[in-house]
């Protein structure tokens, strides 16, 4: 039994010992002959850096790109004094690498750069990247300049002059200009812009070396464009400086009402003439390029305003209450507020001035009136009725209107040059002829209908006219006398005016046939027709004129003869007067002498 | 590999204690015809992503398998306790001038189990039987990628394991000669009820879905069994 168990132990280990090292194993390996005589890479490199030393003026793009044939390029590393700088791009399509670089408070800096590709041998080594050929490239030196280009700009003989602080560079560089009209090239480190004609122009200057110097500047300059106004004092008038670059232009432009008027280099001003009195007339202004780019415009406007066609003659006094002429001189009145307070303001043609005569509160509907020949001047002042001599503006008479009318309202005619007036007296149902110096009736002529009649007296006070009855009276030693008088018709004439001068005649229009009657015996002195439906505005009788309005014109013809003499285009006809040889509306004016 | 040589001599312990009568030690070796689909598939699918040129220089081929055996020798029938130990593997090569690159793999299978033998017939001295044989399996999974450069390798290593069942029934023919005598075996190893090969950490191999019940050890084994039967001792001196 023993000798048994001895056996059976003995068997078992060795069956133990078997099988723990029967495990299966091969030392059999696949070794292959690999041929490391194949060709160098057929690689070609460029690199934007174009000498050995580069001046790098800011943050700067470094370029790499190449081209690879026969192997499979590895990696592209960047190395900065020694040390591997990340590349900052990678366009694979084109092999191009980049990294951009910034050299702030390094002053030398050494860059080169280390291509990896496959050598192609086919081993393992090759094929898991770890076996390679290596470009390696010189070293190029870098330099940081801390000092920054700066542009500067100068005018010479009419053109814009550009300077600028010149590269640091082994190599004739190239600078690239672009301003906001144009682009350009140079080597210079200056430039004659001869496209620049004033106003904010931005200048970019660059150095055409694929971004490695970083040299960059730039620069906003803005001379200013000629100034220009409207004058409009005498005539229609576009007024400007003369421009500083006078040699890249080719002249001036206004563009007024629609039309384009282009003048010569040596004008400053351009006169309008065919505008449209009263109108609200839109100029635009502009320069005349002679070499156009970017915008492929042939004028540069800079320049719009507006202003009143023809004259302006109150000059930015905008509200104007109304205007009251006398028949003859060159002086008339007008009254204004000025800063709340009511004036009235004496204008004279002669100096084209006005100035303050008189503070009244009173608006201008308060009945005033200026003799014929401007020597007084009647207003209705808060219920009392005032009578400036206009010989000084001097009050001589100021006195309630109660006194010749109980109800307080006067309803007056024009005052005559001997003070007189005719007003509709309420309670006698009569017009009443009023001497006011003396502050008495000088006669009163009854009416028998109830209708509201109305005067207007001649300069001489010797004349009045009723338009109702269309009758013209004749006072003399405190009574009166009838004239003539039409028949069997009320309001026949539209438009009556009596003359300034002694003779007194009186100018009628009954809407077709114009009438220049003499007072005394009703005789005509002249008559012609005008066209229908013109309206009669005022005559002139000093300058022997009539003006009319019809549809947007006025005409002009001559007293003698109804010789049609101007006409002239107009917005409207309201608060309007012909007053020694000018049209005037409002605050427009028009010499007819201009025309 | 610790606790399966425990079992193992736990067996050889229990049985040294029992009375020898009819014992028979056996030991059988040949070769398995291992399946090893799954396991192939990793050799290819990793072959096929190499950069560079290489070869599978064996592929979990049929290999030796080793298997002790004791049995109770019966007039036609015997049975026994087994343990049985097969091992295959693979590997990937490549070497040149610049460097080497090995993949191994190496898979060994430790299957303790019963065994029963049947008389079938007699021809002369010679008998011929069927066998059945059946016990647990304990797989285990090596795997080696080396990569070697000029002077600078890498090695990186894998370890699996997974645990079955199996049943291998069979035929035998034996020629007994005195208390020696030698087999011809020849049967069908069938793995069943296995699990997934996992790593350390309980990662599970990635292609684990291939890994089918029937695709491993599974196949035919043929191998030559020598034994040495203990004489049965005279006993009736004693009486």
């Amino acid at each position: 039994m023993n000798l048994l168990k001895t056996a059976f132990y003995t068997i078992s280990f060795i069956a133990l010992l078997m099988l723990s090292s029967c495990e299966y194993q091969t030392d059999k390996i696949y070794f292959k002959e690999v041929n490391k005589d194949v060709s160098q890479p057929d690689l070609t490199v460029n690199l934007n850096l174009n000498s050995d030393t580069i001046y790098i003026y800011s943050y700067s793009t470094i370029k790499l790109s190449l081209q690879l044939t026969n192997k499979t390029l590895y990696a592209v590393k960047f190395f900065l004094d020694g040390n591997e700088y990340p590349l900052a791009n990678y366009s694979g399509d084109v092999n191009t690498y980049s990294f951009d670089i910034n050299l702030t408070g390094e002053p030398v800096t050494k860059v080169r750069a280390e291509i990896y590709t496959s050598t192609g041998t086919g081993s393992i080594a090759d094929k898991i990247g770890a076996e390679s050929f290596i470009f390696k490239s010189k070293e190029w030196v870098l330099i940081n300049v801390p000092d920054k280009p700066v542009i500067t700009s100068e005018v010479i003989d009419g053109r814009l002059k550009i300077s600028w602080t010149p590269i640091k560079s082994s190599l004739k560089s190239k600078y690239l200009i672009s301003t906001s009209y144009h682009k350009d090239s140079t080597y210079n480190n200056w430039y004659i812009d001869s496209t620049y004609v004033g106003g904010q122009n931005y200048i970019s200057l660059e150095i055409k070396d694929n971004d490695v110097s970083g040299y960059h500047a730039y620069s906003e300059i803005n001379y200013p464009f000629p100034t220009v106004f409207i004058d409009n004092k005498d005539k229609f008038k576009v007024c400007w400086e003369k421009c500083k670059f006078y040699n890249n232009i080719a002249g001036y432009s206004c563009e007024i009402d629609n039309e384009v008027y282009n003048t010569k280099i040596s004008d400053t001003t351009f006169v309008y003439k065919n505008g449209i009195l009263g109108h609200y007339t839109y100029v635009t202004f502009g320069l005349l390029l002679k070499d156009y780019y970017k915008d492929n415009s042939k004028v540069r406007y800079y320049f719009s305003n507006a202003a009143y066609y023809p004259i302006d003659w109150a000059q930015k006094r905008r509200y104007i209450g109304g205007i009251f002429y006398p028949y003859t001189g060159n002086t008339f009145y007008f009254w204004s507020d000025d800063n709340g307070v009511g004036k009235l303001y004496k204008y004279s043609l002669d100096t084209k001035t006005y100035t303050s005569q008189v503070t009244s509160p009173s608006s201008y509907y308060s009945n005033y009136s200026v003799s014929p020949n401007n020597k007084y001047i009647l207003y209705d002042n808060s219920g009392n009725l005032k009578l400036m001599a206009t010989d000084g503006m001097i009050n001589v008479k100021d006195f309630p209107i109660k006194n010749i009318s109980p109800s307080g309202s006067y309803y007056g005619s024009n005052v005559s040059d001997l003070a007189t007036i005719v007003y509709w007296n309420y309670v006698l149902k009569s017009l009443t002829v009023y001497d006011i110096l003396n502050e008495k009736p000088i006669c009163n002529i009854p009416f028998t209908d109830d209708y509201f009649h109305q005067g207007s007296i001649s300069a001489n006070g010797k004349y009045l006219f009723e338009p109702w009855t269309s009758t013209i009276y004749k006072i003399e030693n405190n009574s009166y006398t009838k004239v003539w008088s039409y028949p069997n018709t009320t309001s026949k004439f539209k438009f009556y005016q009596f003359s300034p001068d002694m003779q007194t005649t009186i100018a009628l229009y009954d809407g077709s046939t114009f009438y220049l009657k003499n007072c005394s015996d009703f005789s005509t002195l002249a008559s012609f027709s005008l066209n229908n439906n013109e309206k009669v505005i005022n005559v002139d009788f000093e300058k022997k004129k009539i003006l009319t309005y019809n549809n947007l014109f006025f005409y002009v013809y001559s007293l003698a003869d109804g010789k049609l003499l101007n006409s002239i285009r107009t917005s409207n006809y309201v608060n309007t007067r012909l007053f020694d040889d000018n049209i005037f509306m409002e605050n427009v004016q028009l010499n007819l002498n201009d025309l | 590999m610790n606790f399966k040589l425990f079992l193992i001599s736990g067996f050889v312990l229990c049985f040294s204690s029992l009375k020898a009568q009819n014992v028979q030690f056996c030991f059988q070796t040949g070769y398995g015809f291992y399946d090893m689909s799954s396991a192939k598939v990793i050799t290819t699918k990793s072959f096929e992503q190499l950069p560079f040129d290489a070869k599978i220089i064996s592929n979990y081929p049929t290999y030796h398998y080793y298997q002790p055996m004791i049995k109770f020798i019966g007039k036609r029938t015997d049975f026994g306790f087994v343990y049985l130990f097969q091992t295959t593997g693979s590997r990937i090569s490549a070497k040149d001038y610049s460097g080497e690159y090995r993949f191994d793999s190496k898979i060994n299978c430790h299957s303790p189990g019963l065994i029963i033998n049947q008389v079938i017939n007699d021809y002369g001295i010679i008998k011929m039987g069927l066998y059945m044989q059946i016990g647990a399996n304990f797989s285990a999974m090596k795997l080696n990628e080396y990569l070697q450069i000029d002077t600078i390798s890498r090695s990186n290593d894998y370890k699996l394991s997974a645990s079955s069942f199996y049943f291998e029934p069979g035929l035998h023919l034996v020629y007994p000669k005195d208390s020696w005598g030698i087999e011809l075996n020849v049967g069908y190893y069938k793995e069943f009820l296995r699990t997934d090969y996992t790593g350390e950490n309980n990662s599970i191999i990635p292609i684990k879905k291939s890994f089918n019940e029937s695709d491993m050890w599974d196949g035919l084994r043929i191998g030559l069994t020598f034994t040495y039967t203990i004489p049965e001792r005279d006993t009736s001196n004693k009486d």
